[in-house]
């Protein structure tokens, strides 16, 4: 049992490569074939229920990158079990209800290896140990959600939701990591096992550990949509139903809530936990459901909604007591439950009638009544009526609030508001479109492929069998997640449908009468939605697309003023940075001329020098191109003189050789070279002669600190000086080294010679252009 | 003296940077022509003067004299002479060519010629 999750994690990725191939082999059928593999790994994990519901954990090791120190690490304990049941099952249903969303569509193979790339990253996540292998599925998640949100590839905006989603969920990502590195040193282990072991205390008090905290939350609230991140998440609802049901709501966007959740013994014991995370939970669930107040779309509703309910758990952790622990575990489940189904059958009713207005819709539920019993089921759960998981954990997460440390009475009165626009909403997305008057839609309704409606019917049944006997989901599943969240095996949680006539279950009723009534103000809400139009400009989303904006615009300056065309400005860019990096440097290790160790100079050398300099200032300045020749001459001629001053005389004879085949070059070419244009205002020449003499100036000055800095000896030349005569035969060195030490390489640079040779001949000869190659 | 080179090479490389900024064409590649020079002559003198030190085995020797210039730096500069050469040659060719084809050896105005 201990490699189930790596057989599982192998199977599902295995599956994703192989869709496309499927795909074209079963067309629209190759669904139901692939979802027998997560359904196969929802096995694998039930399996694991008695293991985990016991107190024990499962984990399986395998060094991957043992340098790095990072290995294949898998754990298993009551919080990833939950995730990992979730992500399966509901994975299995999306499949099926792909199938039929998305039936005919000649791209499904591509959606199924997306989809299934993003499942098996998304379990990685759940069931990773190591935190950089956490962290690893953690981005493939971003890029598969990315693919996903895109999906429609050929739509503006689908493109522009699918990289504002990469960019803020990429962006969070590089933060997590760079906690996850700074923990990782400051704890000595990147396990996540071996850190829930260690006393968080001694942890917390560490310098920097603020750092390692922000850096974290970054990760986990841009993932998990919170203020001021949010606003990607409603964008991201471009992407197909499927998609929405499975990464947008039940799965992916709650990875963030699984990091809080994961590392909760660590992070819960620095005093900035609460401060920090349950304000933005809590600001993140009211900005939610003011938005979906005003939406006229049932995705962007539920989206909202969603929205909501993140900042909701977020909020449960941060307050973090035992109580507020267990609600949010059984808030989550709840929630996965009722929010896909919901997202499915939304999609249908867009899918069969062409519109998701909920003003548009109504009266569905003749010709469409599996799909309007799920959403019927889904919509009960999510208002919080009794009989649904939505109900008891509404009931846990009133109870946590009135328990919550400080004023527990504001909590509560956020809380029951937001519950109350659950309410709301959950008739409109759950109940206004199925009853009531049939209004005439765009396309005729009828009922859906049973692909489309099985899955959410089961999940509604799966709310109501938890709802009414919650005891079983609390022992096996939320009660164990609990336990883990809060580190604690001895915490023996547990879910009551029945509480007596407690204060929470008062607000319950209360909440649902409220909501009822606010239902009926729903459509004058709508009909005001301008003003949320005009505070869109307030919201963060601005920051993000003025940010986006800035750094195009700063790369199209740059790129216009660095790339400019001009390859003299290339050259200037180049040596003006050399210049100020080497310059930099300089001033500490030029060293003072030591005149000693210095070959004296004499006459002759000072005159060939000062001849190589004049020839040289010369070539610039003249406007004949006869003497710039002749000067280029000089500086050659003058060079080779010092080779041969200073023991090189191969040097000298092949310098003088080159000096005067390159003198009857240019005479030859003379006459067919264009004259010298006076091109370059003077500003410009004097600019360039300013910017050269630093140059050589700085040159200069890295000619002593060579010279200077020399090694005295080296392995390579002793090589050479000792093996000349013995191995080779040959007293001159630089000759043997040449054709013998280093032969290939003088054949390399034969070849070069003949190559430049042959591209010479072909530029004199051949004449493009004119039909007749007879190189006169 | 590896002062006097020093200031020499500085010159050489502040003269081949001058005219490799210019718009002219046949400026340029002196420029280039110039620029190897100083790079040659850069090694060379980081490599270490001696004065009578040829790297030569003499006779009844398995091994250079103590006293002997390094033959690496030697070798080395012996083939960028070559190389650059071969450059020298195929940059003047291609010059050539280019004025031909276009009349003109202002690189501002050697842009889009693939249309005419």
């Amino acid at each position: 049992m201990e490699n189930f999750p790596v057989i599982i994690l192998v199977a599902i990725f295995l599956a994703a490569f192989l869709a496309p191939w499927l795909h074209r082999v079963l067309g629209d059928r190759c669904g139901l074939v692939l979802s027998l593999v997560p359904l196969a790994g929802a096995t694998g994990y039930a399996l694991m229920l008695p293991q985990i519901m016991a107190g024990g954990v499962v984990s399986f090791r395998h060094a991957w990158v043992p340098s790095l120190g990072i290995a294949l690490d898998f754990y298993v304990d009551g919080l990833s079990l939950l995730f990992l049941l979730l992500i399966s099952v509901i994975g299995a249903f999306v499949t099926w209800y792909a199938a039929g969303y998305l039936a005919g569509k000649k791209d499904l193979g591509r959606f199924y290896l997306f989809l299934f790339g993003f499942m098996g990253s998304m379990l990685g996540v759940v069931s990773a140990d190591h935190l950089v292998l956490l962290f690893i599925f953690w981005e493939l998640t971003s890029i598969s959600s990315y693919l996903l949100i895109g999906y429609y590839h050929n739509e503006a905006k689908s493109r522009a939701a699918a990289l504002q989603a990469l960019l803020v969920t990429g962006a969070g990502g590089l933060c997590f990591l760079a906690g996850v590195i700074l923990l990782g040193r400051m704890a000595g282990t990147f396990l996540i096992s071996e850190l829930l072991q260690m006393d968080a205390a001694t942890l917390v008090a560490q310098p920097g550990f603020t750092t390692v905290l922000v850096l974290i939350l970054l990760g986990a609230f841009t993932k998990s949509a919170q203020f001021p991140f949010h606003f990607w998440l409603p964008n991201a609802m471009e992407a197909p139903a499927p998609v929405s049901a499975y990464l947008h709501s039940a799965t992916m966007v709650k990875a963030g809530i699984f990091l809080l959740a994961r590392l909760f013994p660590l992070l819960s014991a620095s005093p900035l936990w609460f401060p920090i995370v349950a304000p933005v939970g809590a600001v993140t669930m009211i900005l939610g459901v003011v938005m979906a107040l005003g939406q006229n779309d049932l995705k962007k509703i539920l989206a909202y909604t969603t929205v909501a309910v993140l900042g909701t758990l977020t909020m449960l952790l941060g307050i973090g007591t035992e109580l507020a622990v267990q609600a949010a575990m059984a808030y989550l489940l709840a929630h996965a439950l009722y929010k896909a189904t919901l997202f499915m059958t939304s999609g249908t009713v867009d899918h069969e009638t062409g519109t998701r207005d909920p003003d548009l819709l109504g009266g569905l539920r003749r010709a469409m009544p599996f799909t309007a019993a799920a959403a019927l089921i889904g919509g009960l759960s999510m208002a919080g009526v009794p009989m649904l998981l939505g109900f008891v954990s509404k009931e846990y997460f009133y109870k946590a609030l009135l328990d919550a440390p400080g004023s527990g009475v504001w909590w509560e009165v956020l809380g029951v508001s937001a519950s109350v626009v659950m309410v709301a909403l959950a008739i409109t997305a759950g109940f206004k479109p199925f009853w009531g008057r049939l209004k005439p839609t765009p396309k005729k309704a009828h009922e859906a492929p049973w692909t489309m409606w099985l899955g959410p019917l089961l999940l509604g049944v799966a709310g109501i069998k938890t709802g009414l006997f919650p005891s079983y989901a609390g022992a096996g599943l939320v009660g164990p997640a609990a336990a883990a969240v809060l580190g604690d095996a001895g915490f023996v949680g547990g879910l009551k449908l029945w509480h007596g006539w407690t204060t929470a279950l008062g607000l319950s009723a209360v909440t649902v009468v409220l909501g009822l009534a606010l239902y009926g103000l729903l459509p004058r809400i709508r009909a005001a939605r301008g003003i949320y139009a005009g505070l869109a400009r307030f919201g963060p989303e601005r920051g993000y697309d003025n940010l986006l904006e800035g750094v195009l615009s700063f790369a199209r300056w740059q790129t216009g003023v660095l790339q400019n065309g001009y390859l003299r400005n290339y050259i200037m860019t180049v040596v003006l940075f050399t210049v100020v990096l080497v310059g930099w440097m300089l001033p500490g290790v030029v060293p003072p001329p030591d005149w000693s160790a210095m070959v004296r100079p004499n006459v002759l050398t000072v005159t060939v020098c000062l001849l190589i300099m004049a020839g040289a200032v010369f070539a610039c300045l003249t406007s004949s191109r006869f003497t710039a020749i002749l000067a280029l001459g000089v500086v050659g001629i003058g060079i080779a003189m010092l080779y041969f001053m200073f023991s090189a005389p191969d040097l000298a004879m092949t310098q003088v050789l080159v000096e005067t085949l390159t003198l009857v070059l240019f005479v030859l070419a003379f006459y067919r070279l264009p004259v010298f244009g006076n091109y370059s205002k003077k500003a410009v020449k004097v600019r360039d002669a300013l910017v050269a003499a630093v140059f050589g100036t700085v040159m200069a000055m890295v000619v002593l600190v060579e010279q200077s800095s020399r090694a005295a000896d080296n392995d390579v030349s002793r090589f050479m000086s000792e093996n000349s005569l013995t191995l080779a035969n040959g007293r001159n060195v630089v000759n043997v080294i040449l054709v013998d030490f280093r032969a290939l390489d003088t054949l390399g640079e034969i070849t070069v010679l003949a190559i430049a040779a042959l591209g010479v001949f072909a530029m004199m000869r051949l004449r493009p252009g004119s039909k007749k190659e007879d190189g006169k | 003296m590896e002062f006097l080179l020093a200031i020499t090479i500085g010159v050489l490389y502040a003269a081949a940077f001058y005219l490799l900024l210019r718009r002219g064409v046949v400026r340029i590649i002196l420029g280039i022509a110039l620029l190897s020079q100083a790079v040659n002559l850069l090694i060379f003198t980081a490599g270490g003067l001696r004065e009578g030190g040829v790297p030569f085995i003499a006779e009844g020797q398995t091994a250079l004299a103590a006293t002997s210039a390094d033959p690496l730096p030697q070798a080395l500069i012996l083939t960028a002479i070559v190389i650059s050469f071969g450059v020298l040659a195929f940059t003047l060719a291609m010059v050539h060519r280019a004025d031909q084809a276009t009349g003109t050896d202002d690189v501002d105005d050697l842009k889009g010629t693939d249309q005419t």
